[in-house]
C-alpha cells in the first residue's frame, strides 16, 4: 500500500509540468504543494470507512489515503480529530456557469422563427447548444455551492424541448480549461418549449409532438445524407444522442410520458424528477431509467386564515406530508437514484432535507451514495471521483461531525485539492450548554438556533434572561435583551476549548467580569424535534389517486346481481323490468334473478343490490369533453396540428373525472380544442378514478381527432391581435382542408411506393420522413382515423362534406353542429352522425340559428343524435340534457336516453364494448334513484367494467376520509408553524376549466 | 305604486282587450308560488287579476260570472317565474359587443339605469317566456356599482310596456378580499380596505347629500342613491366570500340603507345568523355549477339552498353564470335540483317566484297565486320544475294570453315542413 502510494506522489510530479499554461504577468506561482490530513474518520465511499486515517493530496489529486501512511516531509500537515472526510457531492442537474437565457418577446403571433439558420426550424430545438461553448467559472455561484459540500456538478442549458449537451465541471477556483471532467456527459431534453418565443408549440401534448416529430427527422437525416442539405441541429442530436437524456419533468405523469418516449426511440433516459415519484416507482423501476431527485420537500403552508385553509385542496396537503419520504419509498422499491440540489441554496436548508428523508427511512448510506457515487456513475466519471481514492480527484468535504448529526457543519470543502474553509470552521460550532459566572453571581446559559445567528437563553443568579450572541473570528459579544433583566452587552474572547471570558458594563455603569465553560451539548430532544413528524415510508398509505376524493384502495370487479329495477337496456328490449348480471367486468345476461344465479361462474362473489324502484341504465358517453387534461387544451398554433396527440396530456387526478362518475358518465372523448382548422388526436377514455396513463384509454380504441370550422378557426373572437395566422375567413378554411388532404394523399403514396421496394432499391433510395401529421391525416384517408369536427353553420358543414367527398374520405361526426337540422338529409347522405348541445345560443353570431329542436330533428331523419357537454358541470348532468329532447321535439324517453349513451358509442365507434346492456358488453352500469331522465334522479352507483367507482354511500366516507387527512396534516403543519420553521402561503382556487375555444396553456399560468 | 298600476292597465289595453274578459281554469294543479297546492284547483281572473283560486271539489263555483272557461285537462299552473340579476334584455349576442348593453365603463355608477337600454325586441326573451318566466330583474354588471336595475315582464311593445317596476335598486359589487392568491395579500388586502373605505364614504355623502331637498348644485350619482335611504330602492350586494358578506353586512347597516339584499353568497351559510338577524335574503348564482372548490363534496352547490333555508334564510335562486341570458329558460330545473336535493317541491318553486317578488318589492302585485294579485301565470302539461314533463302550453301576464312562438319554434317549423315531418 504504501509503495503504491508512493508511485503515485512520483507521478504526480511528473504531471505537475505536463500541462499547459497561459502566459503570466510576472513570476508564476507554481506550488506543489502536499497536504497531509490527518486524525479524520475518512468516508472513502458509503460502504468503505477508514478511522483515524491520513489522507495526501497533491496537485488536484488524492496521492494517498490509509491508516498508516508514511507523511512527506514536506506536506503541510493538517491535523483534525475526530472530524469526518466524505467524498464531495456531485449535483447532476445544474445550469452552473451558464449565462440563463434572455426573455423572449411572447404576445407577437411569431409562426417562424426570426432567426433561421442551418438549423431546427424550431427555436425550442437545440441540440447544438453545448454547454462547454458557454461555460465560464462563476465564483460566487460555485461558492454557495461549495458551502453545501458540492465540489463537481453537471451543467446543462434549461431551456427548450431539446437542449443540447452539458458538461461536468469541477467548482474549484481555476482556469476553466482545468476544471471539465468530462464534455458532453449527458443531454438535455423536456415537454417545455421554455424562452422560445416561436408560436408552436403552446400546450404539453404539442410539446410532446414536437419532441418526437424532431427525433424522427434527426434520425430520419442520419439515415439519409444528402450532399444538398446540411442541418447542425441534427448533426448535433445524431453526434449525442446516446449520451445519458437529462428529461425534465414538472409532475409525475410527465415521467411516465419520458419513460413512454424513451422506450420510443430508445433513448438512454435520465430521470429529473419532481419529488413525487413514490406515486409511480414500480414504473419508474420496470423502465429501468436512472433517476435523479430533487429534496426541496415543500414548506408547510401557512394557514393562520381559515378561510383559506378549507380550500387548500387536500392534494397539496396530502403531497407535502408524503414528500419527504419519497426517497426512503424509492430505495425501499429498489430504485437507484442521485439526489440533486436543485432549488435548495444553502448548507442548513439541505442538510435539514437530508436530515428529514433520514427520518423516514432513508439510510445515512444511501444519502451518501445519492450524492456522491451514484451521480458519478451517471455522469462517467465514476472512474476519477465520487469516492475517495487514490489518484482520484481531491475532492472532499471536512465535517465537524458524521454527515447527518444534526449540529454537523461542513468545515472545508476541497473541490479537485483546492482548499476551502468556511466560517464555521474558524468560528466553531459554538452551540451547547455553558456554566460559569458574572460579577458574584452564578451564569448558566444555552446557546442554539442557526450557527450564523446562534440564540442564547440564560439564568443569572435567579433572574431568566434571553439574548443574542456574535461570533467574530475570536471575538465574542451577548447581547442580553432589552429589560431581561437589564440591558447589558457583554464582550469577552472565544478560548479554543470553547470557553470565553471578557466583561461588560452594567445599567448602572460598574464593569463586571464574566466567564463560562462549556459543559455538554445541547439536550437531544431540542435536535430531533424536527424529525418526529416526519412520515416514515412505511406509513405511507397512498390513495387512488392521491388527491381529495381517491380510494384508499382500487375498486375491484364485482360479481353482481341487480335485481328487480327497471332496466333500460337500450337493445330490442327496450325498458323493461328484471334484473342484470355482472361478471368479470362484462355484462353477463338480464332476466329474473333465480334464472341469472345459475349464470354465475363463481357464486361465493355474488352480491346483490336490490334494485326495487331504482332504474338501471349504461353508463354515460360525453362525445365531447375537455376535463382530465393537463396545460393546453389547444395547439391553435398552426392551422394543422394533426400531430398533436391529447393522450400525451391524461390528468388522472383531475377530480372531474370523479364528479362525472357521481353523474352516472364512465367514458368520454377527450378532445383537441378547436382554435385550428386540423386539431388534435382525441383520447378515448373511461373514468377509471384512480388508475393514470393508458389505463385510462380504452384498449384498442378506434383512432379519433378533432377537426374545427366557424368562428373559433379564424380566430374571429380572439381581439385585433390575432389576425396573422391563416385562415381568417371561411373560404380559407376549406383550403386548409384541401391542402392537407392533397398533402397526406402524396404523403401515403410515396410511403407506400417506398414499401414495395425490395430491400436492394431501398439501399439506393430515400425513404420519405415519417411525418406525424401527414400521417395522422392519410389514416383518415385510410378509414382508420374518424373524424369529430367542431362546426356551426350549415355552410360550413355542407364545405367539409364536400371536401370529404371530393378526397374520398367520410366525417364520422359533428359535433355541436347547431345548424344540422338545417343540413340533416345531406349530413344522412353523407353518414354523419351529429353530436350536439341540447339548448345552448347566442353565446357567438354563427350560433343565431341555434335551436333546441335540432336534436329531434336530425335523430328524426335519421342522423345518429347524441347531446355533448364541452363543459365539466354540464357533463355530469347528460342525462337531464337528453331529457330535454323530449320537451324540445317530443323524442321518447327510450331514445332520448340514447342520446347520451348508444349514440355516442356508436359515433366514437365503441358499440360493440359499452353504450347498451347488453351480455357480452363492458359492465359499464349505473343505478339511478329515480327516471334517469329526471331532475329528481340521482346517481347512486356507477361501474365501469364491472368495478364500483362511484357510491353515494361510499362517497360519504370518502368526504370523512378527506376529513381526518386533512385535520391530520393540517394539525402537523401548525406544529411546524408553531417550532418557526419556515413556511409558505397556500394558492387556492379552481383549476382552469377548458372548453373548445380556449387559449388558455401551460405558458400562462399563475 | 300609483304609477305601477297605471302602467299595467295600460299596458293591457295595448295588448288586449282582456280588461273586460274573466276567464275560469278548471282541472288544474294550481302551484300558487307560496307554499300551497291545489289538486284540483280552479283559477278565476277577472280585468287581469285573480279573483279566484282554490280547490275546486271544495267550493261551489258560479260559472256564469266567467265569460270563458278552460279545462286544463289535469295541466299544472305556476306562477310566472322570476329571473333575479339577468342580463335579458341588455344583451343579446355574446361575442359580439354591438349587441351588450349590461356593463357601462366607470366605477361608482348609480345613475347608470338598465331600464332605458332593455330591449323588449331581443330574439332571447321569447325562447325565455316559452318556458314559463315571465318576468326579469334586468341588471347592470361590472364595477362597483354597477347600476339601478328595473324589474320588467317579458312581453311589451317596448321598455315602458314592459316594466313591472322603475329602478328597484342600486347593485353594490363589495370589493373582494383576495383568496386565490393570499401570497398577494398584504398590497391587496390593504386595497379591497382602502376600496370599502371609498364605498362607505360615498354613502355617508350621498345620505347628506339627500338631507338637504334642494341642494343647489345637483349631483346625479347622489340623487340616484335617494331611494336607498327612503326604502324605495333596495341596495343588492353582490358578494360571495364569508370575510366579503361579513363586511358589506356590517359596514353598510349603519349607512342608512333601508332594505337589502344579498346576490351570489356562495358562502353565505357560514354567516346564516348574522343574514338572518339583518333580514337579508340571498339571491344564490346558478346551483348547476361544479364545486366551488377542489375537495368540497360534489353535490354541495345543488344542497346549497336546502342548506340555507334550513339555516332560516330566505333563498332566491337566479340564473347567473355564464350564458345566463339564453340559459335563464333553465331557471325552473335550477329549483328542480333543489328540490332533488333537500327543498321541498312547493318551497322550492317559492325561490323562483314568491320569494324574489318578496325581495323585488313586487309581491303585492305578483310572485303568487293569490287574490287579487295579477294574473301572470302559464300552464305546462307535467311538472315544470322537471325537464322530463316540462311543457309550457300557454302563459298569461295581467291576464293577457301571450304568444309562445318564438324564432327558434319558426325554424322548427320551417324545417319540419322542409322535410315533411308534419
Amino acid at each position: 500500500m504504501k509503495y503504491i502510494a508512493l508511485c503515485f506522489i512520483i507521478l504526480s510530479n511528473l504531471s505537475a509540468y505536463s500541462q499547459i499554461k497561459s502566459p503570466v504577468n510576472g513570476v508564476p506561482d507554481n506550488r506543489q504543494t502536499i497536504y497531509a490530513i490527518t486524525g479524520t474518520t475518512v468516508h472513502k465511499s458509503a460502504t468503505e470507512v477508514i478511522s483515524d486515517a491520513i489522507l495526501l493530496v497533491k496537485n488536484g489529486k488524492v496521492i494517498g489515503v490509509g491508516k498508516d501512511l508514511k507523511i512527506p516531509k514536506d506536506a503541510v500537515v493538517v491535523h483534525y480529530p475526530s472530524k469526518h472526510i466524505y467524498p464531495a457531492f456531485i449535483d447532476v442537474s445544474t445550469n452552473y456557469g451558464l449565462s440563463s437565457s434572455k426573455e423572449s418577446n411572447r404576445g407577437l403571433q411569431l409562426m417562424e422563427r426570426p432567426d433561421p439558420g442551418a438549423i431546427s426550424w424550431n427555436m425550442a430545438i437545440h441540440p447544438e447548444y453545448r454547454a462547454i461553448d458557454q461555460f465560464r467559472h462563476k465564483a460566487s455561484d460555485a461558492l454557495a455551492f461549495r458551502k453545501m459540500g458540492f465540489s463537481t456538478v453537471c451543467s446543462i442549458n434549461k431551456d427548450g424541448i431539446i437542449r443540447g449537451s452539458g458538461c461536468v465541471v469541477s467548482l474549484a477556483d481555476k482556469p476553466e480549461a482545468e476544471l471539465i471532467l468530462k464534455n458532453d456527459g449527458i443531454t438535455g431534453l423536456s415537454f417545455q418549449k421554455g424562452n422560445s418565443s416561436q408560436e408552436y408549440p403552446n400546450s404539453f401534448a404539442g410539446g410532446v409532438a414536437l419532441l418526437r416529430q424532431s427525433i424522427i427527422d434527426a434520425d430520419w437525416y442520419k439515415k439519409n445524407k444528402s450532399e444538398n442539405y446540411y442541418n447542425e441541429s441534427y448533426e448535433s442530436w445524431n453526434k449525442s444522442r446516446d449520451l445519458p437524456a437529462l428529461f425534465e419533468t414538472q409532475h409525475w405523469q410527465d415521467v411516465l410520458k419520458s419513460i413512454e418516449i424513451a422506450d420510443e426511440f430508445k433513448l438512454n433516459l435520465l430521470i429529473e424528477g419532481n419529488g413525487d415519484e413514490y406515486l409511480i416507482a414500480d414504473e419508474i423501476k420496470k423502465s429501468g431509467a436512472k433517476l435523479c431527485i430533487p429534496i426541496n420537500f415543500p414548506n408547510a403552508l401557512d394557514l393562520s386564515d381559515a378561510e383559506v385553509e378549507e380550500k387548500v385542496s387536500l392534494s397539496t396537503l396530502l403531497h407535502w406530508e408524503a414528500a419527504p419520504a419519497n426517497p426512503a419509498y424509492l430505495f425501499k422499491k429498489g430504485i437507484p437514484f442521485a439526489i440533486s440540489a436543485s432549488g435548495i441554496t444553502d448548507e442548513e436548508n439541505l442538510f435539514t432535507q437530508l436530515r428529514k428523508a433520514h427520518a423516514a427511512g432513508l439510510p445515512s448510506s444511501e444519502i451518501l451514495k445519492a450524492l456522491t457515487s451514484v451521480p458519478a456513475e451517471i455522469l462517467g466519471v465514476s472512474n476519477r471521483t465520487g469516492t475517495i481514492n487514490v489518484n482520484y480527484d481531491a475532492s472532499f468535504i471536512v465535517c465537524s461531525d458524521t454527515l447527518l448529526h444534526p449540529q454537523n457543519r461542513i468545515l472545508e470543502n476541497w473541490a479537485n485539492g483546492q482548499r476551502l474553509q468556511f466560517d464555521a470552521a474558524l468560528n466553531q460550532d459554538i452551540s451547547g450548554v455553558y456554566e460559569g459566572i458574572i460579577a458574584q453571581d452564578s451564569l448558566k446559559i444555552t446557546i442554539k438556533g442557526k450557527s450564523s445567528a446562534p440564540e442564547l437563553e440564560g439564568k443569572m443568579g435567579d433572574i431568566k434572561f434571553k439574548g443574542k450572541v456574535s461570533i467574530s473570528g475570536f471575538n465574542v459579544q451577548i447581547k442580553v435583551n432589552k429589560s431581561e433583566p437589564e440591558t447589558m452587552q457583554l464582550r469577552g474572547i472565544l478560548n479554543r476549548d470553547k470557553s470565553m471570558s471578557g466583561s461588560g458594563v452594567r445599567e448602572n455603569g460598574n464593569i463586571i467580569n464574566w466567564e463560562i465553560k462549556r459543559i455538554g451539548d445541547l439536550p437531544i430532544d431540542t435536535i430531533k424535534d424536527e424529525q418526529l413528524l416526519v412520515l416514515h415510508a412505511d406509513s405511507l398509505n397512498l390513495r387512488y389517486p392521491f388527491t381529495g376524493f381517491g380510494y384508499n384502495q382500487k375498486p375491484k370487479e364485482e360479481t353482481l346481481i341487480i335485481s328487480n329495477a327497471t332496466i333500460w337496456t337500450n337493445e330490442t328490449d327496450g325498458i323493461r323490468s328484471g334484473s342484470l348480471l355482472i361478471e368479470n367486468g362484462k355484462i353477463v345476461a338480464l332476466g329474473n334473478e333465480s334464472e341469472l344465479r345459475t349464470r354465475i361462474a363463481d357464486p361465493n362473489k355474488l352480491k346483490i343490490i336490490d334494485g326495487t324502484g331504482k332504474h338501471v341504465t349504461p353508463g354515460i358517453i360525453d362525445e365531447h369533453s375537455h376535463i382530465a387534461l393537463s396545460r393546453g387544451v389547444n395547439e391553435g398554433t398552426q392551422n394543422n396540428t394533426a400531430e398533436v396527440r391529447m393522450g400525451d396530456a391524461l390528468d388522472a387526478t383531475d377530480v372531474d373525472m370523479y364528479r362525472q362518475l357521481s353523474g352516472g358518465v364512465t367514458t368520454a372523448q377527450l378532445l383537441h380544442g378547436s382554435s385550428n382548422p386540423i386539431g388534435g388526436q382525441s383520447a378515448i377514455i373511461k373514468f377509471k378514478w384512480g388508475e393514470f396513463g393508458n389505463n385510462l384509454l380504452i384498449s384498442n380504441a378506434p383512432k379519433h381527432i378533432k377537426f374545427a370550422l366557424g368562428e373559433n378557426v379564424k380566430q374571429s373572437n380572439w381581439g385585433s391581435q390575432k389576425t396573422v395566422r391563416f385562415p381568417q375567413t371561411r373560404m380559407g378554411v376549406e383550403q386548409v382542408f384541401y391542402d392537407a388532404f392533397q398533402r397526406a394523399k402524396e404523403y401515403k403514396t410515396a410511403r407506400e411506393l417506398w414499401k414495395s421496394y425490395s430491400e436492394k432499391e431501398k439501399k439506393n433510395k430515400a425513404e420519405p420522413v415519417r411525418d406525424l401529421e401527414l400521417e395522422a391525416i392519410s389514416e383518415i384517408l385510410d378509414g382508420q382515423r374518424n373524424i369529430t369536427c367542431h362546426s356551426y353553420v350549415q355552410s360550413e358543414i355542407n364545405m367539409l362534406m364536400h371536401v370529404a367527398d371530393s378526397m374520398n374520405f367520410k366525417v364520422n361526426t359533428f359535433t355541436h353542429i347547431l345548424e344540422g337540422y338545417k343540413v340533416a338529409d345531406k349530413l344522412k347522405a353523407h353518414g354523419a352522425n351529429a353530436s350536439t348541445f341540447s339548448d345552448w345560443w347566442a353565446y357567438k353570431w354563427e350560433v343565431n340559428d341555434a335551436i333546441p329542436y335540432n336534436g329531434a330533428l336530425l335523430n328524426k331523419i335519421g342522423v345518429v343524435t347524441g347531446f355533448n357537454s364541452d363543459d365539466a358541470e354540464m357533463g355530469r348532468r347528460l342525462n337531464q340534457e337528453a331529457a330535454k329532447a323530449i320537451l324540445y321535439g317530443g323524442v321518447t324517453e327510450e331514445e332520448a336516453l340514447k342520446f347520451v349513451t348508444l349514440n355516442p358509442a356508436k359515433m366514437l365507434k365503441i358499440d360493440h364494448r359499452t353504450g347498451s346492456l347488453k351480455p357480452g358488453k363492458d359492465a359499464d352500469v349505473v343505478i339511478w334513484s329515480d327516471n334517469p331522465l329526471s331532475v329528481y334522479a340521482k346517481v347512486e352507483q356507477t361501474f365501469v367494467e364491472g368495478k364500483r367507482y362511484f357510491d353515494i354511500e361510499e362517497d360519504k366516507k370518502l368526504q370523512e376520509l378527506n376529513r381526518t387527512d386533512r385535520l391530520r396534516i393540517i394539525q402537523k403543519m401548525q406544529k411546524e408553524k408553531l417550532s418557526g420553521k419556515p413556511l409558505r402561503k397556500p394558492k387556492i382556487g379552481n383549476k382552469h376549466y377548458y372548453t373548445c375555444d380556449d387559449l388558455y396553456h401551460e405558458f400562462e399560468t399563475e | 305604486m300609483k304609477l305601477l298600476s297605471f302602467i299595467i292597465v295600460f299596458c293591457i289595453q295595448l295588448l288586449g282587450n282582456a280588461q273586460s274578459t274573466s276567464t275560469l281554469f278548471t282541472n288544474a294543479i294550481i302551484h300558487c308560488g307560496n307554499g300551497k297546492v291545489y289538486q284540483n284547483g280552479v283559477l278565476g281572473i277577472r280585468s287581469g287579476k285573480i279573483d279566484l283560486v282554490a280547490d275546486g271539489s271544495l267550493i261551489k263555483i258560479d260559472k256564469s260570472a266567467y265569460a270563458e272557461i278552460i279545462d286544463l285537462q289535469n295541466q299544472h299552473v305556476y306562477p310566472g317565474f322570476i329571473a333575479m340579476n339577468s342580463s335579458i334584455g341588455l344583451r343579446e349576442i355574446d361575442a359580439v359587443r354591438a349587441t351588450l348593453d349590461y356593463a357601462e365603463t366607470g366605477d361608482l355608477n348609480p345613475h347608470v339605469r338598465a331600464m332605458p337600454a332593455f330591449n323588449t325586441d331581443s330574439k332571447i326573451i321569447p325562447t325565455v317566456r316559452s318556458n314559463g318566466v315571465l318576468t326579469v330583474q334586468a341588471t347592470p354588471q361590472k364595477g362597483t356599482i354597477s347600476g339601478a336595475s328595473s324589474v320588467f315582464h317579458l312581453d311589451g311593445w317596448n321598455w315602458e310596456d314592459a316594466i313591472v317596476k322603475v329602478d328597484d335598486g342600486i347593485h353594490l359589487h363589495w370589493p373582494e378580499y383576495p383568496q386565490k392568491r393570499p401570497d398577494a395579500d398584504t398590497v391587496k388586502s390593504t386595497k379591497t380596505i382602502q376600496k370599502q373605505q371609498e364605498i362607505i364614504a360615498f354613502f355617508e355623502e350621498a345620505k347628506a347629500y339627500n338631507n338637504n331637498p334642494n341642494p343647489t348644485e345637483k349631483n346625479l350619482r347622489f340623487e340616484a342613491m335617494r331611494g336607498l335611504f327612503n326604502g324605495g330602492k333596495v341596495l343588492y350586494l353582490h358578494c360571495n366570500q364569508t370575510k366579503d358578506i361579513v363586511d358589506a353586512v356590517q359596514m353598510t347597516e349603519k349607512t342608512g340603507v333601508q332594505k337589502r339584499v344579498l346576490i351570489g353568497g356562495i358562502e353565505s351559510y357560514k354567516v346564516a345568523g348574522l343574514l338572518r338577524k339583518s333580514n337579508i335574503p340571498v339571491v344564490l348564482p346558478r346551483i348547476h355549477r361544479l364545486p366551488d372548490y377542489q375537495d368540497q363534496a360534489t353535490d354541495w352547490p345543488f344542497r346549497l339552498p336546502a342548506v340555507l333555508a334550513d339555516s332560516g334564510i330566505k333563498v332566491i335562486l337566479s340564473y347567473d353564470g355564464d350564458m345566463e341570458a339564453m340559459g335563464t329558460r333553465n331557471l325552473g330545473f335550477v329549483a328542480g335540483t333543489a328540490a332533488a336535493y333537500g327543498v321541498q317541491k312547493e318551497d322550492a318553486l317559492k325561490m323562483i317566484t314568491l320569494n324574489p317578488a318578496q325581495a323585488l318589492g313586487i309581491d303585492q302585485s305578483t310572485g303568487s297565486l293569490e287574490l287579487s294579485k295579477s294574473a301572470d301565470f302559464f300552464v305546462s302539461r307535467g311538472d315544470a320544475l322537471d325537464m322530463r314533463t316540462a311543457a309550457v302550453t300557454s302563459a298569461y301576464i295581467g291576464g293577457v294570453k301571450l304568444d309562445l312562438d318564438n324564432h327558434q319554434k319558426q325554424l322548427y317549423n320551417k324545417y319540419q315542413n322542409k322535410y315533411n315531418l308534419k
